[in-house]
């Protein structure tokens, strides 16, 4: 039991990152598809210089700038060129897995040290509960703090009700002076950030391996994800949670004796978040949804 | 007090040809005793000389031309940058002219044309533009009216030359204009005058190419609406640039950075008790109604102790008590001291509420003038330049009926649920359907089109057969016509040509070779191209397209909703022409409408949907807007008659 919550945490961390940054580009009004390629670039990224410099943290740097990089051409053509976001997303997906890929060729089977936990194992209390509390990386703390942090700022800020002003009606943001692309590509790079960390995770912490295409979907989970949350950046934490405790199933379901093929458990990850969204669309939740998301914008000037 | 006669008698009158319509043009409809108009009623021809005046003098809060302005102001909190309120000038007092120094050379309208008093029968400025007709400048016997700013104020706003062009249009073309505190000055022009344009500029959304914007004599630079807010200028924006996911407390926070929700929603709470605009903060912009909405504009522009406030086309959705308490407000500003420029194609609203008015056509100004001292349609000449026919509704044959709606109920899927509907269209009428937005005609329109089909096929029949469970095809062959309000989206779609969407209508039934173009010779639809995008299209040209194709299937029952909604007024001119010439050949026409003009001018009868419930028809010549307007409120009928 304490295995899987362990799982379960690393897993859900990943999620979260990229979820919650997804959240913050959708509420301004941008849909950014491209979650897969960013976080792949920013875990091949992470991994090249986490082996070359040794440091893990500079790794993580690299990461979120790779994952920076990669928003800021989405940024550029979706917002800059007002071309259509879904098709940019996706070409940014696609983009990201074919580079990624070629930039990893030479790092495939090599291995590096895996983040450590905060607290060294000896240090750890006996009680089973908390240990499982205290005995995490670093980037597992990061991340539960950065989904607050950003739920603070989108609910508590002047700054964060401007933003979701401009994801409900750019037009009007335009006309009472809000800096409306300036503010999408503020959260577009922030969500590059925040994926490109997901990847860092994935490749310095979940796995320590380069693989090609490692994420394995996991950018697509995180999209439904946030619709899942309903843009709520508290109901992400949990959805990411939930939504790894499901793709850990294929792994468990076999030790527990379940006698499902494990191809179906593979499945189970995006069969419940295709459920999710059913029962969401069904359930009215997409009020909430920001009115402008993936609707371009030109001002007049 | 007997309001009105039963139904009944609405052929007779007809048929004795008492539907003679009074004239949508006024002489002097100033000052109307409430015994005239109840003389009004009772007799054949009620007199209806200018119903959005007449319904408000009822409340009082029309002055006579000449009477003092209420000095009772309770002075508001200081605001730094505002000069000495202006003085109010006793009635009969002599206005003087006193030459006005300016900053700055003025084009067309100086300071002294805009502010002259007008008993001194202001030359006209003559268009530059060519003009068609000569515009006639009519001294008037009215006794000088107190102008409320003293002439020789400096302006606290004042354009010169200014221009704007987007790609070869010239939207704005070197305007000029001068404004001084308190002056409530109206924007005139027909739409794609450049009125918006022009007032975008003054606000910082837009840049003008040349010309200088200058406040209090000095010239300034207006980069952003945030500058224009800190110069103490706010803008009532016609599609309101609220937000509807945020409550109005958060609506209000966007633009005032520095003050905290608290503070934000006690104010909005104190500006709602001192100017009659209340309004609970906490509330979402989704849950409110378009007057509702505006009133959170309009807190947004107080809070921020404008100097100037600009309203655009701020009318267009309210209710004549709702528009009525917008004046009242208004007014009150103005008394303090604060500039209004208000855009408008009302003219009966510029007549009520401003003291001084420029008139726009292509961009130029073509006349500055002073509302009050004319005529709606003296207005509405110079506006596009030659005269325009309005046009009414002929007594008509009114035959059996075509249309007949019975019990109609929807329930809700979001919107608002019908709740038993009845009403007949018969042959040669047209039944005129008001209410303010969201009280549900978009749902009443999709029952009746079949974009809603019903449970009970009998609810709807055209000539007897019951079409209810018909589909939108089924039902355009059982020979109705439909033209929706949304005319990119729901008429016609953007990226397909005139051809095309001529067919998207006309493929249930019997196509037409060669109908779109047909259809634009016919109805004068303007565009660029052979076979252009229907989003090439001007509104105005796109509607009168619109109408056009379905008028050419010859309906024999036609549905409408917002036939002129942003349409300018020679385009709405020919759109109620078409609609009264496909009456006049036996179609039965229903024109679900915010305009209360639009009714009183083309239809014979008229009901009031209300939260999904739709009033007893009446006879419009036998209808006062005030009547209508408690109807859209929501008054029961007994209300009513006690309120008459």
């Amino acid at each position: 039991m304490e295995a899987f919550i362990v799982s379960m945490i690393i897993a859900a961390t990943p999620l979260l990152l990229a979820a919650t940054g997804e959240v913050v580009a959708e509420r301004s009004g941008v849909l950014n598809l491209g979650l897969e390629g960013m976080m792949l670039l920013g875990a091949v990224a992470a991994f090249a210089v986490a082996l070359s410099t040794g440091s893990t943290t500079l790794g993580f740097v690299a990461g979120a700038g790779a994952g920076m990089v990669a928003a800021a051409l989405f940024a550029l053509v979706a917002l800059g060129f007002t071309a259509n976001q879904a098709a940019s997303g996706l070409a940014l997906a696609i983009f990201g897995t074919g580079v990624s890929g070629l930039i990893g060729q030479g790092y495939v089977g090599s291995a590096i040290d895996p983040l450590a936990p905060v607290l060294a194992a000896e240090s750890l209390p006996d009680n089973p509960a908390l240990r499982v509390v205290l005995g995490q990386d670093a980037m597992v703390y990061f991340a539960l703090l950065l989904a607050v942090g950003v739920w603070f700022y989108l609910t508590r800020t002047r700054s964060g009700l401007k933003l979701r002003a401009i994801g409900d009606d750019a037009e009007s943001a335009h006309a009472v002076g809000l800096k409306v692309l300036g503010s999408r590509t503020a959260a577009v790079l922030f969500g590059g950030a925040c994926a490109g960390l997901a990847g860092a995770y994935l490749s310095l912490a979940y796995t320590p391996l380069w693989g090609e295409n490692m994420t394995a979907g996991r950018g697509w989970i995180a999209l439904a994800l946030v619709v899942f949350a309903g843009w709520g950046t508290i109901r992400v934490i949990f959805g990411a949670y939930l939504f790894a405790a499901a793709s850990l199933s294929q792994f468990y379901g076999g030790a527990l004796g379940l006698s499902i093929p494990s191809q179906f458990l593979a499945m189970t990850p995006y069969l419940a978040t295709i459920l999710a969204l059913v029962v969401i669309s069904a359930a009215g939740a997409r009020r909430n949804a920001p009115a402008m998301l993936g609707l371009p914008f030109r001002p007049t000037r | 007090m007997e309001i009105e006669k039963p139904h009944s008698d609405v052929s007779i009158s007809y048929s004795l040809g008492l539907q003679e319509r009074p004239a949508s043009r006024i002489t002097v409809p100033q000052i109307e005793s409430p015994l005239h108009r109840i003389d009004a009623r009772l007799g054949p021809i009620p007199v209806r000389p200018n119903r959005l005046l007449a319904s408000l003098t009822g409340v009082g809060r029309f002055r006579p031309a000449d009477a003092p302005r209420p000095t009772s102001i309770p002075p508001r909190q200081p605001r730094p940058p505002v000069r000495e309120a202006p003085p109010v000038i006793a009635p009969g007092a002599q206005p003087v002219v006193a030459p006005t120094p300016s900053p700055a050379p003025t084009h067309v309208s100086s300071p002294a044309a805009v502010s002259a008093p007008p008993a001194v029968a202001t030359p006209q400025p003559i268009p530059p533009a060519p003009a068609s007709e000569p515009v006639k400048a009519k001294p008037t016997p009215i006794a000088a009216p107190v102008e409320t700013t003293a002439p020789d104020s400096l302006p606290l706003l004042s354009l010169v030359g200014l221009s704007k062009s987007f790609g070869p249009v010239r939207a704005v073309d070197t305007v000029s204009l001068d404004l001084r505190p308190g002056e409530k000055h109206a924007l005139l022009g027909e739409n794609g005058a450049g009125k918006s344009t022009l007032v975008k500029m003054i606000y910082g959304v837009l840049q003008p190419d040349a010309g200088t914007i200058s406040l209090d004599g000095r010239p300034l630079r207006i980069d952003s609406p945030s500058m224009a807010r800190g110069q103490g200028i706010g803008m009532v924006f016609q599609h309101f640039s609220t937000f509807e996911a945020l409550s109005v407390a958060e609506n209000l926070a966007v633009v005032l950075p520095d003050r905290s929700l608290r503070d934000i929603r006690r104010d909005v709470r104190r500006i709602g008790d001192e100017y009659g605009l209340g309004i609970e903060p906490d509330r979402r912009l989704v849950d409110l109604s378009a007057g509702e909405r505006q009133r959170v504009e309009i807190i947004r522009c107080l809070l921020q102790n404008p100097r100037l406030l600009i309203m655009d086309e701020p009318t267009s959705v309210l209710t004549p008590q709702e528009a009525e308490a917008l004046f009242a407000v208004l007014d009150r500003l103005a008394g303090e001291g604060c500039a209004i420029l208000y855009i408008s194609h009302r003219l009966e609203d510029v007549r009520a509420l401003c003291t001084s008015a420029t008139v726009m056509r292509r961009g130029k100004v073509v006349a500055t003038c002073d509302p009050r001292e004319e005529t709606a349609a003296s207005l509405a000449e110079k506006m596009i330049g030659s005269t325009v026919e309005r046009p009414r509704k002929q007594a008509a044959y009114i035959g059996k009926p075509r249309l007949e709606v019975e019990n109609l109920r929807v329930p809700s899927k979001s919107g608002v649920a019908l709740d038993g509907i009845n009403f007949t269209a018969r042959k040669g009428e047209i039944l005129g359907i008001a209410g303010v937005a969201g009280e549900g005609q978009s749902e009443l329109f999709a029952a009746l089109s079949g974009e809603r089909t019903l449970r009970r096929r009998d609810m709807i029949r055209v000539d007897e057969r019951p079409v209810g469970q018909l589909d939108i095809t089924r039902r355009r062959r059982a020979g109705m016509a439909f033209a929706p309000e949304r005319r990119i989206g729901h008429s016609a779609i953007g990226d397909m040509r005139l051809s095309e969407n001529f067919r998207l209508t006309h493929n249930a039934v019997r196509p037409l070779r060669g109908g779109a173009k047909k259809v634009r010779e016919e109805f004068d639809v303007r565009a660029e191209g052979r076979d252009p995008f229907a989003s090439a299209l001007s509104g105005g040209n796109l509607q009168k397209f619109v109408i056009g194709r379905e008028i050419a299937r010859e309906p024999k029952v036609l549905i409408v909703e917002q036939p002129t909604w942003g349409v300018d007024a020679g385009a709405a001119a020919a759109i109620h022409e078409a609609l009264m010439a496909l009456s006049a050949k036996g179609a039965a026409i229903v024109v679900i409408s915010q305009d209360l003009d639009e009714i009183f001018a083309i239809c014979d009868r008229v009901a009031v949907l209300h939260r999904g419930t739709l009033s007893e028809p009446k006879v419009t010549g036998m209808a006062t807007a005030e009547e209508l307007g408690l109807l859209m409120g929501g008054a029961e009928p007994t209300a009513l008659a006690e309120v008459s």
